[in-house]
């Protein structure tokens, strides 16, 4: 009855769905390598390491053992190394290719032509998106349990509950930067231009306060100022923060839930104005072509006076007047420079029919 | 019936106008012909009745709805683009499927026929098709959800002459056995000529004109007449002329319009050669466009 209020369509599912599976089966066999098999052989390695010890006559504490391998798994399954960096690359590998690939190919010319409304092919598009996140983390989550309903000696190292908070943390995490990145998706109009500008402003909170930081101790205003505090409080805007706030307490995982809710709607409301005629353009929507040239502008600007001064700074660092005059410079040669850059990448991707 | 209506269509890409104020009716099982110069807006015109682009103003009713977002209207309308965008990593079976799941009126034995005409490898991946066996699979795929629409645009582009006959018989077939209503551009107009019974002319954005070709070549005729005398003036400065040639004492003129009255005004002045000569619709068209200072010269190098 839902299935037909909601616009899920199978072919559409289907046909995207085809275009992620590679993707899904890396995420898989990558997790099943780092995390599953090296979880569910802990009782081999277990026996290993005693029968070792035993053989070797030194002395261990059966409790210290059991301890151990406890703590390795919990630390496997918080692995803030090679999984957290598939949760990122993941989600906006997905809507790089569910919507920049789209429009690099201009294959939404096929979908506009076809019996499905722009609700139904981004709808779908979002569905296959969290199968995708989701996928990888349940089967890998499933073989956990089920050894460890096959092999109780296991149960000695880790518990269901465990490999449950490991599956609902990492879909949890990776949900605001999916959603960052098909908004990112739908604002862009070719796939470099979303993998370039996703990447950018998923740092931009930490890089723009750390430039303004910068540029505040180049005029010499620096104590005046909570810099440490500033930094602090910008990283929370980067959806990259929520793996912060894993254990901070549910209203973290609220809001975090909500802002995607949120980048979801906002992006199925964009893609329904969105122009086809522009798929292949760097931005999607021309209203916003002046906003990119002034932060490309305004952040180019603040760049270059940062390279220029560490470049020079053994040399103009005592005087003022000096140093006062390549702020100046720095500013207007990476403000020109920034606009020139941005102005062109925008012409050289402009759309001819 | 009108089956496609373009209604005070406006349209902007990148900040140009490309088309201004069109208008069109395309009437029921008719085989509308679009022509125009390169850039006079075809293919945007085309990308907005089948609803690819949307319009800063105005709309398109296809089968008496508007197009947008209207899934009804979508799976009786087939478009074959001037540049196929399949998905290049299906084969051709997965595209075919992909149509087969998407349109409800999906005829099987159809498909199978043209499969045999057209004799594509399903098992060959879209990428590597070229563009002639791209534009084969859309004619295919198009035609076999059954279209009561049917929008080409330069369908016959990048076709071998024998597949290119093949083509166009298909859809005059398409056209007698289903009713179904076409609407089709092409630089090729003595293509279009053979198969349509309207044309439309657009030229930077606007339609200067949209007749049936039956109507449009009984207008616009080539008269080759004589006089002892030289022309008189009043013939020479007819307001219907769209050009008018000399060779010794024959002149040939092309006439816009009114020919009866305009045979009547020649023979006032006793001529000693007087002759009516059907113009292609090539020639129409050349003379038209040259109307609107489009025009043909003659370059020598």
């Amino acid at each position: 009855m839902y299935l037909k209020i909601l616009p899920f369509n199978k072919t559409l599912f289907k046909k995207d769905f085809n275009q992620v599976k590679i993707l899904i089966f890396i995420m898989t066999i990558i997790l099943f390598f780092n995390v599953t098999l090296f979880v569910v052989s802990r009782y081999g390695s277990y026996i290993k390491v005693k029968k070792s010890f035993i053989e070797q006559n030194v002395k261990y504490d059966e409790k210290d053992l059991i301890k151990d391998c406890k703590e390795d798994i919990a630390w496997r399954l918080e692995d803030p190394g090679v999984q957290s960096a598939l949760m990122i690359a993941v989600p906006i590998g997905l809507a790089a290719i569910l919507f920049g690939e789209e429009k690099r190919k201009k294959t939404f010319e096929v979908l506009a032509v076809m019996p499905y409304t722009r609700y139904e092919i981004f709808f779908n598009k979002l569905i296959v998106a969290l199968v995708s996140i989701v996928l990888p983390f349940i089967i890998n989550g499933v073989i956990m349990l089920l050894a460890l309903g096959f092999i109780s000696n296991l149960r000695m190292f880790y518990s269901m509950g465990q490999v449950i908070k490991w599956i609902l943390h990492s879909i949890y995490c990776q949900l605001p930067i999916l959603s960052f990145s098909i908004l990112f998706g739908i604002i862009t109009g070719n796939l470099i231009s979303q993998l370039v500008l996703t990447g950018i402003f998923l740092i931009f909170p930490m890089g723009f306060s750390s430039l303004i930081a910068a540029n505040l101790e180049f005029w010499g205003i620096t104590q005046s100022l909570d810099l440490n505090n500033i930094y602090f409080t910008s990283v929370k805007f980067s959806p990259l923060a929520v793996y912060e706030t894993i254990g901070q307490g549910v209203g973290y995982y609220f809001l975090y839930i909500a802002a995607s809710i949120i980048m979801i709607i906002i992006s199925k409301m964009l893609f329904d104005k969105s122009m086809w005629e522009r798929n292949g353009e760097l931005l999607q929507f021309e209203n916003m072509e002046g906003f990119f040239k002034f932060g490309v502008t305004l952040c180019t600007a603040l760049l270059m006076v940062v390279v220029l001064i560490a470049f020079l700074q053994n040399y103009i660092y005592d005087f003022y007047i000096t140093r006062f005059l390549v702020l100046i410079l720095g500013y207007i040669l990476g403000g020109i420079l920034g606009y020139i850059g941005a102005h062109f990448s925008i012409k050289l991707n402009k759309s001819k029919e | 019936m009108k089956m496609i209506r373009v209604l005070n269509l406006d349209k902007y890409l990148g900040g140009d106008k490309i088309l201004d104020n069109v208008n069109i009716n395309v009437e029921k099982s008719s085989i509308y012909g679009l022509i125009g110069p390169n850039g006079a807006g075809k293919t945007t015109l085309l990308k907005n009745i089948v609803d690819i682009y949307r319009p800063e103003k105005g709309e398109v009713l296809v089968l008496g709805e508007n197009i947008k977002d209207n899934k009804k209207i979508k799976s009786q309308l087939g478009y074959i683009a001037d540049y196929q965008y399949f998905y290049p990593n299906f084969k051709v079976e997965q595209m075919v499927d992909f149509y087969r799941n998407t349109y409800p009126l999906w005829e099987e034995k159809k498909y199978i026929k043209l499969k045999r005409i057209f004799k594509l490898d399903e098992k060959k991946k879209i990428s590597s098709l070229s563009k002639g066996m791209k534009t084969q699979l859309s004619l295919m795929l198009n035609l076999s959800i059954s279209p009561k629409v049917l929008i080409l645009d330069e369908p016959t582009s990048g076709l071998d002459p024998v597949i290119k006959r093949k083509v166009l018989d298909i859809i005059i077939d398409e056209v007698s056995t289903n009713e179904t209503t076409v609407l089709i551009s092409s630089h090729h107009l003595g293509e279009l000529e053979r198969i349509c019974d309207h044309i439309g002319i657009i030229h930077e954005g606007k339609i200067l004109l949209e007749d049936s070709i039956e109507k449009l070549k009984s207008n616009v005729r080539k008269v080759q007449v004589a006089f002892k005398d030289g022309i008189p003036e009043d013939i020479k400065n007819n307001r219907d002329i769209l050009k008018i040639e000399s060779r010794g004492r024959v002149y040939e003129i092309i006439l816009n319009d009114h020919m009866d009255e305009f045979i009547s005004q020649i023979k006032q002045y006793n001529p000693i050669l007087l002759e009516t000569i059907d113009m292609s619709l090539e020639e129409i068209f050349i003379y038209k466009m040259g109307g609107v200072g489009y025009v043909f010269e003659d370059i020598t190098i």
